[in-house]
């Protein structure tokens, strides 16, 4: 892997981070975020899922 | 509380893939007289589907027909921009759920994200949890309490919504109390 090959994951994991961030932080909503990362609304919402953060951002049952 | 019984409804991609991971789409057919979803509620769902059983669950459920998928008229297009910049920041399909409900004059969404059932509600409309399916349906007899409460735990097990939530539900289901939340 090359320097430019790291420095686009670089980049990507910092989108993502930021999303992420964005998501939890109540900047955006989880499409939002997943636009935001570049990512499929499934596979954002997969990836979330997986660190235990999916329902962080949805809204509670009254 | 709001009565479902004939009205139309607009959902969201969230509260359908929860639905999906029960495979119970069913409950939404027989619970509204309509189910509507936006074009690009429809994409996001065929971008999942190869991937995802919850997703191609519902892309099926689409392909049946009574999964309606509607197109935002060009006049409305400038609204849902609006809605995706926020804040908060939208993504398009959750604003295109939003503005489908003013285009086809539909009153209730079903949308699960925190962010965008405040945008939702702000517009006017009244939000529909997607467990709130699961009690409804528990309600009028379309699923046993053992039933329901046999989904809450494959969503707990999916990790589909927070432990709280399960619980509140869970409580609500054994108690036999299915009021639902905002509207």
């Amino acid at each position: 892997m090359g320097e430019a090959d790291i420095r686009v994951l670089e980049a990507t994991d910092r989108r993502f981070e930021d999303a992420v961030k964005a998501y939890l932080s109540g900047e955006a909503s989880l499409g939002g975020a997943a636009e935001m990362a570049g990512m499929s609304y499934c596979d954002f919402r997969e990836a979330l899922r997986s660190r235990g953060l999916l329902a962080k951002g949805i809204v509670a049952l009254q | 509380m709001i009565s479902q019984k004939k009205l139309s409804i607009v959902a969201d991609t969230g509260p359908l893939l929860a639905l999906g991971v029960v495979g119970r789409l069913d409950l939404l057919s027989r619970l509204y007289s309509a189910v509507f979803v936006s074009a690009s509620v429809r994409r996001e769902l065929e971008d999942g589907a190869p991937k995802y059983t919850d997703a191609r669950r519902v892309t099926e459920a689409i392909d049946r027909g009574w999964l309606k998928v509607i197109f935002i008229t060009p006049a409305l297009s400038e609204k849902v921009d609006a809605i995706i910049h926020g804040p908060p920041r939208l993504g398009r399909a959750q604003a295109e759920s939003i503005v489908l409900c003013q285009q086809l004059r539909v009153n209730l969404i079903l949308m699960d994200d925190r962010q965008a059932a405040r945008v939702a509600q702000a517009a006017g409309l009244n939000v529909i949890h997607g467990l709130d399916i699961l009690l409804h349906a528990a309600r009028s007899s379309m699923l046993s309490k053992a039933q329901a409460l046999s989904h809450l735990l494959e969503l707990e097990q999916a990790r589909q919504y927070s432990e709280e939530e399960l619980r509140l539900a869970r409580k609500r289901i054994e108690q036999g109390c299915m009021t639902h939340g905002r509207g």
